[in-house]
């Protein structure tokens, strides 16, 4: 079986989740089998058995499990937080763009926007490639994979930095030499993060959500202003 | 140099190959992006006289053999559709062909209008998707007095305008053949065959679920070559004069040679968007004016109904 899904990941199929972990109050982490090869940025369509099929960054992947984080906000993603080892839920990808994986890398991460840069974070490392990551939310109670962090803000200053995690990474930029910011967040986040790009004169590659229906795009609900699909020619896209 | 010009009817098309209605057709930002490409038309994703939302996710799975989609036929609506159609005509000399589907004959007209007075090239009735039948019953593809009064009735609209009207078939029917004699005697420009076939269904086998939130739906792609090819042949063996627009599993210029041979005029490109987007329909017309050149042809009209000689 998973030899076969190795040949035509794109397929559904139906895991065992192995593990869940909790990373904040409304955020949880699945820990399913490898039964494909992702990279960091891509996305998978996560299907609550019976129910909607939404798309989740891939959070980290090892020689044995793939992982996805996901925020309770609505009845899907709720469904899917409230999975426990052993439940079945279907997964297809990869699908989309990755990030890039530069030398001197600024990774800015805004609430469950951590999921995909924690993947990348981790691949650098493990490839000795220097880089920064920075995690934001409003509060501490929203942030994502802290600990594993090099920099944390707050809006409420409740844990690290009081501020924008794109203020963080202003002063980070002016301190350090950096070749290429790369981030996940909220639109208002992703913005300012491009004008950072802007203003510093490096590239910017920022991973943007759309409503997705079917991943591969055929369907045309994810499209970009300039008709391209987040979906295939995205969700990661580079500025600059 | 070849021309990969074609026609459908009175429809001139620089290029044979048309997105095939519901592919990427929602926005006029992604329509302008698969004319950009070379695509010789663009259909429309199928609209209604109302908004409808459409079936719940999973609506669309990728499989071995293509695809399976039960969408809903999601789309804006006519009023939001007609922008849409405005935009496009606006910006971009690609003919426009509105795709559209009612409840009723009088919905159809109702719609074809519509299409028309927002400047479409063509109206294409969609009398076949097979993914809404608990709400609208059999599909009209399959009831030849139906088809009758939906061609008819669309036909009329489109009298004052004289907009080419082209009807959408299924293989849900008795004889496709007979079907499209059916239109042409309404008077229909083109037919167009074929929509996805089904319904069909794919249940997980470690749940026993089916997946798709509709459980059934039509299936695309590589899976439904022959199926449509028959279709096309068929069609042009029933209809000698009747133009016909190929849609279903072609992906490369090897599928489109077939569609041609069996009688199409050009050949609509679906499932096949997903793997390569709009730059398939770059490669298509670059193989095929290679594939002109190399058989010494100023045109693809020698290759068109060749499996009929
Ligand atoms: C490429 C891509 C990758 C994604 N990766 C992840 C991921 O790794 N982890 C993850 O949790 N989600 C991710 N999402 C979002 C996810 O797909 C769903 O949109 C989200 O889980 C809400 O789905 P729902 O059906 O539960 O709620 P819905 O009914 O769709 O939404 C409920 C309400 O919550 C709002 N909402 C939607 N998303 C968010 C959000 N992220 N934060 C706050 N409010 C929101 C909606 O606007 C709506 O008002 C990603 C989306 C895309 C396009
Ligand atoms: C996701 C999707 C949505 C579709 N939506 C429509 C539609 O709105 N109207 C229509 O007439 N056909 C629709 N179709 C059918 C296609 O236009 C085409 O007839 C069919 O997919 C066969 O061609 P293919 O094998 O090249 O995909 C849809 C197909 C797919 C895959
Ligand atoms: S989600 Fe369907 S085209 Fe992108």
């Amino acid at each position: 079986m998973k030899g076969s899904r190795m040949e035509t990941p794109r397929e559904m199929h139906v895991v065992r989740v192995l593990a869940v972990r909790r990373e904040n109050p409304s955020t949880v982490s699945l820990v399913l089998p490898k039964t494909f090869e992702a990279a960091p940025g891509r996305f998978v369509m996560v299907w609550d058995v019976g129910g909607a099929e939404k798309p989740f960054g891939v959070s980290r992947q090892t020689a044995t499990e793939t992982c996805v984080t996901i925020r309770a906000v609505g009845p899907t993603s709720e469904s899917l937080t409230r999975l426990q080892p052993g439940d079945a839920v279907g997964i297809r990808g990869p699908f989309g763009t990755g990030f890039a994986l530069a030398e001197n890398a600024l990774l800015v991460a805004g609430g469950v926007g951590a999921a995909p840069l924690r993947f990348l974070a981790e691949t650098l490392r493990q490839k000795n490639m220097a880089h920064k990551w920075l995690v934001g939310a409003k509060t501490a109670d929203e942030l994502c994979f802290a600990a594993d962090a090099d920099g944390i803000a707050t809006d409420d200053g409740s844990r690290g930095e009081a501020g924008s995690v794109v203020a963080l990474a202003a002063k980070e930029l002016a301190r350090g030499h950096y070749a290429i910011l790369q981030a996940c967040g909220p639109k208002g986040m992703l913005r300012a993060v491009k004008a950072l790009a802007e203003q510093a004169g490096i590239p910017a590659e920022l991973s943007v959500e759309r409503i997705m229906r079917c991943g591969v795009g055929l369907c045309g609900s994810c499209a970009l202003d300039d008709g391209r699909c987040a979906c295939r020619e995205g969700p990661v896209l580079r500025f600059g | 140099m070849p021309s990969l010009a074609t026609t459908l009817g009175p429809l001139r098309l620089p290029s044979p190959f048309v997105l095939a209605s519901g592919i990427l057709g929602t926005y006029e930002a992604s329509l302008l992006r698969v004319a950009a490409a070379g695509a010789g038309a663009v259909t429309t994703k199928s609209c209604s006289l109302a908004p409808r939302a459409g079936h719940p996710t999973p609506c669309v799975l990728p499989w071995r053999g293509g695809f399976i989609n039960a969408v809903g036929l999601s789309n804006p609506g006519v009023a939001e559709e007609a922008k849409v159609v405005r935009a496009f005509k606006a910006s971009c000399r690609t003919p426009l062909i509105a795709s559209v589907f009612g409840a009723t004959p009088e919905e159809f007209a109702q719609l074809a209008a519509a299409m028309a007075d927002a400047g479409a090239d063509a109206v294409e009735l969609n009398v076949s998707c097979p993914n809404v039948q608990s709400e609208f019953g059999t599909p009209f593809a399959a009831d030849a007095a139906a088809l009758k009064r939906v061609t008819a009735a669309a036909k009329k609209a489109l009298a004052h305008s004289g907009t080419p009207l082209a009807v959408k078939l299924s293989l849900q029917c008795a004889s496709i053949g007979e079907m499209a004699r059916v239109v042409e005697g309404e008077g229909a420009d083109w037919v167009v065959a074929i929509n996805t076939v089904g319904p069909g269904m794919v249940i997980d086998p470690e749940t026993g679920r089916p997946v798709l939130s509709n459980k059934r739906g039509g299936v695309s792609g590589t899976a439904i070559l022959p199926l449509a090819v028959r279709a096309v042949y068929d069609i042009r063996e029933a209809c000698p004069h009747l133009p016909i627009l190929a849609t279903g599993g072609a992906s490369r210029l090897e599928d489109v040679l077939q569609h041609f041979a069996a009688g199409a005029g050009a050949v609509a490109i679906g499932s096949a968007v997903a793997d390569e987007g709009p730059a398939i329909f770059t490669r298509l017309a670059k193989e095929l004016e290679e594939e002109l050149s190399r058989r010494g042809l100023g045109n693809i009209a020698p290759l068109v109904g060749r499996a009929h000689a």
